[in-house]
C-alpha cells in the first residue's frame, strides 16, 4: 500500500476527529513551545553572562591586577612626615615595600606567558577637577592614572588611543562621583568624642557591624559631609567632559586637632582666609607670576567607561595623555617663574615634586594615594584614615595642623635633590621629566598571552612572593555557565521524556478507540504492517502539526519576552557579579532577541526520532488486533 | 474453484473445548454461489471467516484456484484476500470518516493503486449501485440501504473472484433487502463471481444454486440447486 494512501487516510481521519487529535497535538505544541523559549533564552543568557562577566571578548581575563596592600604605620600622626620638614618623605624604593618598583616589574615580566606589564600610579597633581558629568557639581580628580591601551581593555571595550588635539578617552570611577560640602550649623567649632572608637579595649569587644555603625555616627557629626551622586552609565559613555588642572591648592577652610575631649574641627574665619591668601600671594609673587601659576589647564575628555569598584578609586586615561598632562603641568610652573628661587627656600617654603635623577616624587604622593585609597575628599585640608586601621591610637594631644602658612605647595615645581644625601640642588627645568622618570606604584597590571595560562601565571606570581588572589571570575562564570548547562540538559531530558510519554499515552488511547476501524481494514485485506504504518504515520502527522505550531508560538513568544528577560538578566548580574568585579559590560538587549536555531534543529530531529520509535509500540499493538475480535466486539 | 476440506475450528478455554465448526468439506466452481443457512450459533459466521481468511482454522484446508488461503505469512494471506475476495457485512462497516467513494477506494488503495486510478474505478462501481450522486457523502449522511450499497460497491472494488456476504440484509427493511440481493447477484452473474452468503431468509436462499445447512457446527445438509434464472 502506498504511503501516500496511508497519509490520505490519516488526514481524513484527522479532519473528522479534530477534537480527539488535540489530545496529542496540544501537549506537543506546549512542549515544543516551552523548549524553544527556554533553550533560546538559556543560550542568550549564557552568551550575555559570558560577555558581562568575562568582559569584551574575554579580554579582561587576560589582565591581572596586582595590588600592594598599604600598611598604615603607627596610626595618625605617626611616621607620616609633616610637609614642613625637609627631605624625602621616605617613600623611595628602598623603604620597606611600600610600593612596587621597576625591580618588581622586571621579575613579573620574566614570568612565562606574561605578555606585558605596567605599573600604574597616580599623577602627582593635587588639584584637578572634572566638570560636565553632573549639571551642577564639579568632582575632584585626585587620582588620575595613565594606563596603556592594552591594559585599558580591563575596563572598556572602546577605543583608548590618545591623539593630540582630540578628546582624551577617560575611564571614570564612580567612587569619585561625590560632592563634598560643609555643614557647621552656625558653629565655629565642633568637637567629636572619639572615645567610642578610640579605646583599644572597647574595640576588641565590638563586632564589625557595631564598629561600622559607630563610625557612621561619628561621621554624621562631622561638619564635612560627602554625598554620593547618582549617575547613568549608558548616558555617560561617549559624553564629552572637561578636565581642569587647577592652580594652587585651595586653602583649608577648617583645621583638625585632637584634644582630650576628642577630635576638634575648627572653622577658619573669612578674615583668616583672606589674610592667609594674601600672605601666600605675596610670598609666591616674589618668584612667580601668581596669576599665570594659578591659571587652570583644561583638557577635553570623552568618557569610554565607568568603573564601580571598592578597591579602586582611580580615573584612567591613556599613558601618553598622562605624560602630556604632566609635561604641561610642569611647563606651566616653568613659564610662570619669573626669577630663580633661593635654594634654601626650596623644599622649605616652597614645595613641589622632588627629583633625584631617578624617581620623581611628591611629598603629597603618598598622601594623595592614601586619600584615594580611603575615598577621602578635599584638597589637602584633612587627613582622615579609618581609625580602626591604625594599630594604636594616640591618646595624647597630637596636633595635626595641616595648613602651615609658612610653606606652600607650588603646582608643577620640580626640585632637584641629591640621590644620596637628599640635599636640594635646585630647580629642575625639564618639563618632560615625568615621562622619563622611574615610577613606583601600588599596582602592577599584568597582561597574559592567553586565558588558558591564567592559572599558571597566578601561581608563578604567588611563588615569586607577590600575593595575588585570583578573583576567579572564570570560576564564577564557570558556575553560572554550569547552572545554565544544567538547565539546558534538564530541559532536553524533560523534552524527551514528556514527548515520549505524551505520544505513547495518546497513541495507545487512539489505538484502543480504533479497534473497529482496524478490524474493518484488516477484514478487507490490509496487512499488519499496513496497520502499523498507519498508526505511526498518524503519530507523525499529529506530532508534526503540534511541532509547527509550537515552534512558531515559541519563537514569537521568546522574542516578545526578550525585554523582560533582559531586565531580569541585568538585575541578576548586578546583584551577583556586579558586587565584586571591576566593570560589568553593558549588554545589548538585542542579545535576548536571538532564537537558538541550532537547538531548535536538534529538538526537531529528536522529536522526529522519538515519534517514530515510540509510536511503534502502540502501532504494533494495533496491528495485532484480529479482525474477528475487533468486529465481534460490536 | 473453491475447495474446502475437513475444515474444523475449536476454541479451548482452560479445560473446556468448544467445537465451533466440525469437519466441513465442500467444493464450488467459479461462478457458483452458495447460501449458508442454519440457526444462530450453528457456525455460519465461523465458516465464512475460515473460508475468507479472517479466522484461522484449527485443522483442514481452504483452497481457491489451487491456492491455499492460509499459506504464508500475514502479508501473503492479506494480499491474497485483498485480490481475490470481497466482503459485505451485516453491520456494513464503512469507515465513518471516509466518504462513499473513499470507502470504495480502500481495497484498491490497499492493493497499491494510485488515488486517481482508485477514484475513477470507485465512481464506476458506485454508478453500478446507483449511488454516483452520493459519492462525496459521509456514511452518517446516508440511509441503511444506501450504506450497504456502498458496502457492496466496496466489495467489488478489486474485481474479486468471490464475494463473502454475512447476512448483508440483516439490518435492512424488506424493500432494501430485495434490492441489495438483486444488485449483488446481478453483478456477480455479469462478472462470473461466486457469492457465498449467510442468510436466514429462506426466500433468498432458494435462489442460490448451492445451499449448505449448518447445525451445531456440523454440516446438516448440502444441496445443489439449479436456479431457474441461470
Amino acid at each position: 500500500m502506498k504511503i501516500s494512501s496511508l497519509f490520505f487516510i490519516n488526514i481524513k481521519k484527522l479532519k473528522n476527529q479534530m477534537k480527539k487529535a488535540l489530545f496529542l497535538i496540544i501537549p506537543i505544541t506546549l512542549i515544543v513551545m516551552l523548549a524553544t523559549i527556554i533553550t533560546s533564552h538559556t543560550a542568550n543568557f549564557q552568551k550575555a553572562a559570558s560577555e558581562a562577566i568575562l568582559g569584551t571578548a574575554q579580554e579582561q581575563n587576560t589582565i591581572l591586577k596586582i595590588e600592594k596592600t598599604i600598611e598604615f604605620p603607627g596610626g595618625m600622626g605617626g611616621s607620616q612626615s609633616s610637609p614642613t620638614s625637609s627631605g624625602n618623605s621616605g617613600s623611595s624604593s628602598n623603604s620597606q615595600s611600600r610600593s612596587f618598583s621597576e625591580y618588581d616589574l622586571n621579575i613579573i615580566n620574566a614570568i612565562e606567558h606574561v605578555k606585558a606589564t605596567q605599573m600604574t600610579s597616580s599623577l602627582p597633581i593635587s588639584n584637578a577637577t572634572i566638570d560636565g558629568i553632573f549639571d551642577d557639581t564639579t568632582i575632584s580628580a585626585n587620582s588620575i592614572v595613565g594606563i596603556d591601551a592594552e591594559m585599558a581593555s580591563l575596563y572598556t571595550d572602546q577605543d583608548f588611543t590618545y591623539s593630540e588635539g582630540e578628546a582624551i578617552p577617560v575611564i571614570l570611577n564612580a567612587s569619585t562621583f561625590t560632592k563634598t560640602y560643609e555643614e557647621w550649623n552656625g558653629q565655629e567649632e565642633i568637637t567629636i568624642d572619639m572615645s567610642a572608637m578610640g579605646q583599644p579595649g572597647s574595640r576588641g569587644d565590638m563586632t564589625q557591624e557595631e564598629m561600622d555603625t559607630t563610625r557612621e555616627n561619628l561621621e554624621n557629626q562631622m561638619p564635612i559631609k560627602t554625598q554620593a551622586l547618582d549617575y547613568n552609565e549608558s548616558e555617560l559613555i561617549g559624553k564629552e567632559i572637561e578636565l581642569s588642572i587647577n592652580g594652587l591648592d585651595d586653602l583649608a577652610t577648617y583645621t583638625i586637632s585632637m584634644s582630650s575631649e576628642g577630635m576638634v574641627f575648627t572653622k577658619v574665619s573669612e578674615d583668616q582666609l583672606a589674610t592667609s591668601e594674601q600672605t601666600r600671594q605675596d610670598s609666591i609673587s616674589q618668584y612667580w607670576d601668581y596669576d599665570k601659576l594659578n591659571e587652570a589647564i583644561t583638557y577635553k575628555l570623552v568618557v569610554v567607561g565607568v568603573i564601580e569598584s571598592q578597591q579602586d578609586s582611580s580615573t584612567y586615561i591613556p599613558t601618553e595623555a598622562a605624560n602630556q598632562i604632566m609635561t604641561d603641568y610642569i611647563q606651566r610652573e616653568i613659564d610662570a617663574r619669573t626669577t630663580d628661587v633661593p635654594i634654601d627656600e626650596l623644599n622649605a617654603v616652597y614645595n613641589g615634586l622632588s627629583y633625584d635623577g631617578y624617581e620623581l616624587e611628591s611629598d603629597q604622593t603618598e598622601q594623595i594615594m592614601r586619600n584615594a585609597q580611603f575615598g577621602a575628599q578635599g584638597n589637602g585640608a584633612m587627613m582622615m584614615g579609618r581609625p580602626d586601621e591604625s594599630s594604636q591610637t594616640s591618646g595624647n594631644a597630637t596636633s595635626i595642623e595641616f595648613t602651615d602658612t609658612e610653606s606652600y605647595n607650588i603646582p608643577g615645581l620640580v626640585i632637584e635633590v641629591d640621590a644620596d644625601t637628599g640635599d636640594v640642588i635646585g630647580q629642575y627645568s625639564d618639563a618632560t621629566v615625568y615621562k622619563s622618570s622611574a615610577k613606583s606604584s601600588q599596582t602592577i597590571l599584568v597582561k597574559i598571552d592567553s586565558i588558558s595560562n591564567r592559572d599558571d601565571v597566578v601561581s608563578a606570581i604567588n611563588d615569586a612572593g607577590y600575593s595575588y588572589q585570583d578573583f576567579n571570575n572564570l570560576e564564577m562564570f564557570g558556575s553560572i555557565d554550569q547552572t545554565l548547562q544544567t538547565i539546558t540538559i534538564s530541559i532536553s531530558i524533560a523534552f524527551i521524556v514528556l514527548s515520549m510519554g505524551v505520544i505513547i499515552i495518546t497513541m495507545s488511547k487512539f489505538v484502543s478507540e480504533s479497534k473497529k476501524e482496524i478490524g474493518i481494514f484488516r477484514a478487507i485485506g490490509m496487512t499488519k504492517s499496513g496497520i502499523r504504518t498507519l498508526f505511526v504515520s498518524q503519530a507523525a502527522i499529529y506530532t508534526m502539526i503540534g511541532y509547527l505550531i509550537g515552534a512558531v508560538l515559541g519563537i514569537v513568544l521568546a522574542i516578545s519576552i526578550s525585554g523582560l528577560i533582559y531586565n531580569w538578566f541585568n538585575s541578576a548580574i548586578s546583584n551577583t557579579v556586579g558586587q565584586g568585579f571591576e566593570v560589568v559590560n553593558t549588554i545589548e538587549s538585542s542579545i535576548f532577541m536571538n532564537i537558538s536555531w541550532s537547538s531548535l534543529g536538534i529538538y526537531t530531529l529528536i522529536l522526529a526520532a522519538i515519534t517514530i520509535l515510540v509510536s511503534l509500540i502502540p502501532a504494533n499493538q494495533a496491528s495485532k488486533i484480529s479482525p474477528v475480535e475487533a468486529l465481534l466486539s460490536e | 474453484m473453491i475447495k474446502v476440506e475437513s475444515l474444523t475450528k475449536t476454541y479451548t478455554d482452560g479445560r473446556s473445548k468448544v467445537v465451533a465448526l466440525d469437519n466441513i468439506s465442500l467444493e464450488l466452481e467459479q461462478g457458483d454461489d452458495l447460501a449458508i443457512v442454519g440457526p444462530s450459533g450453528s457456525g455460519k459466521t465461523t465458516l465464512l471467516q475460515l473460508m475468507g481468511g479472517i479466522n484461522r482454522p484449527t485443522s483442514g484446508t481452504v483452497t481457491i484456484h489451487n491456492r491455499d488461503v492460509w499459506a504464508g505469512n500475514d502479508n501473503t494471506i492479506s494480499k491474497f484476500r485483498n485480490e481475490t475476495m470481497g466482503f459485505v457485512f451485516q453491520m456494513i462497516y464503512l469507515q465513518e470518516y471516509l466518504t462513499a467513494i473513499e470507502n470504495v477506494m480502500i481495497p484498491m488503495l490497499i492493493a497499491g493503486k494510485s488515488q486517481a486510478e482508485a477514484r475513477k474505478h470507485a465512481l464506476e462501481l458506485l454508478a453500478k449501485v446507483d449511488l454516483q450522486d452520493r459519492s462525496e457523502h459521509l456514511p452518517k449522511e446516508m440511509s441503511g440501504g444506501e450504506m450497504q450499497r456502498v458496502g457492496v460497491a466496496r466489495a467489488l472494488s478489486n474485481n474479486p473472484k468471490i464475494i463473502f456476504a454475512d447476512e448483508p440484509t440483516g439490518k435492512l427493511d424488506k424493500k432494501n433487502s430485495k434490492n441489495i440481493i438483486k444488485i449483488l447477484t446481478d453483478i456477480a452473474k455479469q462478472e462470473n463471481m461466486s457469492v457465498i452468503m449467510i442468510t436466514h431468509d429462506e426466500s433468498i436462499a432458494k435462489d442460490f444454486n448451492n445451499i449448505l445447512w449448518l447445525e451445531h457446527g456440523k454440516m446438516k445438509n448440502f444441496a445443489k440447486n439449479t436456479r431457474s434464472t441461470k
